[in-house]
């Protein structure tokens, strides 16, 4: 079995009669010399079958001498030759051959070179696949695979795993030379759509351009190729949308587009296809012709957009006590992203928003405002919009907020023993890290007397102070990640590095794009929102399971105690021998409940305690149900569940929490676990309501 | 849109459970709301004009005109905030306005 970078090589010396150098093999594959002598090798094998022979030569590299009944042989060969895929490109290849009726499951095993069982692990999972996201069921009828369900599900399949399998950029050439120049491209082409002629396609595209006179931008391009590649093929066999499908859909029939669509699929269709042009299908071209993206020229005649850009603008400076920083520009960038995406809402297609929880998770306050202005002021304008399109709103409109916090400048005091030396460090470290802060001085310890809470809001100072109205913060000249984290909660502000989100996001767009020219990446979305973290700063997503916060260990139940302080010390033992925190964390719990009056009794009979410390290490929970109810605290409530929780951030342990707060408030449940002794029942239900698979 | 305020000691548990709860009833009140969350150190940059929290923990904090102040015993049983809740005027005002 040959690899695609052998199947490459093949197909350009079989292109080629002269001789290829080995190193422009190693340039093109960055591949050690070696390596290369080693796939040569692999193709001599090969080559053998055929009774052909590469040859080669010690200063001008391989090279293969073919009749042209050779060669045809040989491509053919190469055609047929199971295709070595990973199991998502597999699954993909097996849509298209079920869609193109290759669809026997013997046949498919054979040109795959997998196993049975394999085969038929992939066709359960695909017959999941497309029920759940495609309403298409996939049975096997006279032998043959085959979908059934409505054709518009059916192609949108078909749209998705081609854009899955074609890249953009290796598409795009074509656009450009009118050739395949990737082997990849051409050996899909020539497998599934050697009936098309992909040129043709390109130049009914580009007769529509110059007809509308518009251009779509490169994607767009991308993305309608694919979309008539599919519904040719569905037209090359027989399988057209019901006239039914236009219901409702009438005004595509009024656009201008409508109407340079129409005709410049009609000669294609007719010449080529051989088969009639009904009005649903021109329909549906159209649909996806409206909402393509059009370079920014072309919108100088919509007028309408800009305008509706324009009112969200102030809309959402006005509502969000924001000032929008190169307001313009900002406009023009909405206005194009309204156009299409008032198409999207009309009819209903919908687009994933990437980002939209790292959005909901950083930008919640203007999601919400988007959604109140929209709401409020553009009833009817926006019809059925749904939470990514407004995420995406919102994108396009934070961008231009340059303080993400609208309150007013923060006064920050330095404070340190002398005041001088070390306070010029501590200032521009902060300067550095919190631009948003002013300074307004440098103090010497018996000044502070001078500051009030009229004059500071937050007082940093590297000595220790007593008495004063002002909260204060001791740190170090160099402001570490802990004090910084401090600072941030003090002022209310988030540090500089967090703010350039439109920043992060291009170079976030530019490293995936690298990756994805480089490698085949097998979770886009996924590599994406990691990216994002990574470049962002913050940690990883949390981990939230239960499993990665607790441990069968740590769930104590129906246990006879006397005092509450050992029942403390006992819980946080679970969570040291877990290396969450240190024995440390049980003293201040009990120091803080001994001599504070403590808000940790969450509901009757519950108690909650935990502790922002250092002596966290990492986020976890333990739990004890006593029976009889112990004393708690110095208030002696009487307590049956005490739940220690262990928080190094506010999001890792939310979850868990949430499902035990929960578990609070339904009766049913406490009432099982007050007489619950077995361990693994409460485990097992913690790890189900979670959906935790270990 | 109304802003409230979550306080607790850490502004890392209480106030977490607090915050989720409380989207939940706001929600069912039809009362649109921008929910913060921090620890007490904090209160004092916030323009929220409620602030809920553990009833030790809003007693520890200056009384400030213009700001409803609602404190609760028990941070985590459901009944027991949406009734503390209602009893409060400022929040009545807010229901009445939806």
């Amino acid at each position: 079995m040959l690899t695609i970078r052998q199947r490459e090589m093949l197909n350009d010396l079989i292109n080629n009669n002269h001789y290829i150098s080995m190193t422009s093999f190693t340039d093109r594959y960055d591949l050690s010399l070696r390596s290369i002598r080693q796939d040569l090798i692999s193709l001599e094998e090969w080559l053998l079958h055929s009774n052909i022979e590469l040859d080669r030569h010690r200063k001008h590299g391989a090279r293969l001498v073919l009749s042209d009944l050779e060669k045809k042989d040989l491509l053919e060969r190469l055609e047929s030759e199971p295709i070595f895929l990973s199991g998502s490109n597999r699954k993909r290849h097996m849509i298209l051959m079920i869609l193109q009726g290759d669809s026997d499951a013997s046949s498919m095993e054979k040109k795959f070179d997998v196993s049975h069982n394999t085969m038929q692990n992939d066709i359960s999972e695909l017959k999941r696949f497309t029920a759940s996201d495609y309403c298409l069921k996939l049975s096997r009828s006279k032998g043959k695979l085959q979908f059934f369900g409505e054709e518009i599900n059916i192609r949108r399949l078909f749209i998705d795993t081609l854009l899955d399998l074609f890249e953009e950029e290796k598409l795009m050439n074509l656009f450009v030379t009118f050739k395949m120049e990737e082997t990849e491209i051409e050996l899909i082409w020539n497998r599934y759509f050697r009936f098309i002629d992909e040129k043709e396609i390109v130049q009914v595209i580009q007769g529509i351009e110059t007809e509308l006179n518009v251009e779509y931008t490169g994607s767009s391009l991308y993305h309608l190729f694919i979309v008539l590649v599919v519904q040719f093929s569905r037209m090359f066999y027989s399988h057209f949308l019901p006239p039914e499908w236009l219901n409702k859909k009438e005004k595509l029939l009024d656009t201008s587009e409508y109407e340079a669509i129409e005709k410049n699929l009609k000669a294609y269709v007719v010449k080529s296809l051989s088969c009639f042009l009904p009005k649903s299908e021109v329909a549906f071209s159209t649909l996806y012709f409206i909402s393509a993206k059009k370079k920014y020229d072309s919108l100088k005649g919509d007028i309408k957009f800009l305008e509706l850009a324009e009112r969200l603008v102030f809309a959402f400076e006005k509502k969000g006590k924001v000032k929008l920083s190169n307001k313009p520009k900002i406009i023009e960038g909405l206005a194009l992203h309204l156009k299409p995406a008032f198409h999207r809402m009309k009819y209903g297609l919908q687009i994933e928003n990437a980002l939209l929880d790292e959005l909901k998770k950083d930008y919640e306050e203007y999601i919400l405002i988007v959604e109140e202005i929209i709401l409020a002021e553009f009833k009817g304008v926006f019809e059925s919009i749904d939470e990514h399109e407004i995420g995406f709103l919102t994108i396009h409109l934070c961008s231009g907020i340059e303080n993400r916090v609208s309150t007013p400048k923060k006064k920050v005091a330095i404070v340190c023993s002398s005041g001088i030396g070390t306070s010029s460090l501590l200032e521009s470290s902060l300067r550095r890290k919190f631009p948003q802060a002013s300074v307004h001085g440098v103090y010497s310890v018996n000044k502070v007397r001078s500051l009030t809470k009229e004059n500071t809001d937050v007082i940093l100072s590297t000595v220790s102070l007593m008495n004063v109205d002002v909260p204060w913060l001791k740190v170090s000249p160099f402001l570490n990640d802990f004090e910084t984290s401090k600072i941030q909660e003090l002022l209310g502000v988030s540090q500089m590095e967090e703010k350039n989100e439109v920043d992060v996001i291009n170079t976030v767009k530019q490293v995936h794009e690298l990756v994805k020219k480089h490698a085949v990446v097998e979770n886009e979305s996924k590599m994406f929102r990691e990216l994002y973290h990574y470049f962002k700063g913050t940690t990883q997503p949390s981990k939230g399971n239960i499993t990665s916060l607790s441990h069968p260990s740590c769930i104590l139940l129906a246990q006879q105690r006397s005092s509450w302080e050992k029942v403390m010390v006992e819980l946080n033992e679970c969570l040291v021998q877990l290396n969450k925190t240190t024995p440390v964390y049980a003293d201040e719990l009990i120091d803080y409940i001994t001599n504070q009056d403590h808000h940790f009794l969450i509901a009757e009979g519950i108690v909650f305690p935990h502790l922002s410390s250092d002596q966290v290490i990492e986020s976890g929970f333990s739990m004890m149900t006593c029976d009889p109810p112990i004393l708690f605290g110095p208030n002696e409530d009487r307590v049956w569940w005490v739940i220690l929780l262990a928080a190094k951030n506010p999001h890792d342990h939310l979850p868990a929490v949430e499902l035990l707060i929960d578990a609070v408030n339904k009766p049913t449940i406490t009432n099982k676990l007050k007489i619950e002794s077995q361990t693994s029942v409460i485990w097992e239900w913690l790890r189900e309501r979670e959906g935790g698979v270990e | 849109m109304r802003r409230v305020l979550v306080v607790c000691s850490g502004g890392l548990g209480t106030s977490v459970i607090l915050k989720v709860e409380l989207k939940k009833i706001f929600k069912e009140w039809n009362i649109p709301v921008y929910i913060e969350q921090s620890d007490v150190s904090a209160v004092g940059f916030s323009n929220a004009e409620m602030i809920i929290g553990a009833k030790q923990i809003i007693s520890s904090l200056p009384s400030q005109q213009s700001v409803a102040l609602i404190p609760l015993t028990y941070i985590a049983d459901s009944a027991h905030i949406r009734n503390t809740l209602l009893e409060n005027d400022a929040l009545r005002e807010w229901l009445d306005d939806v």
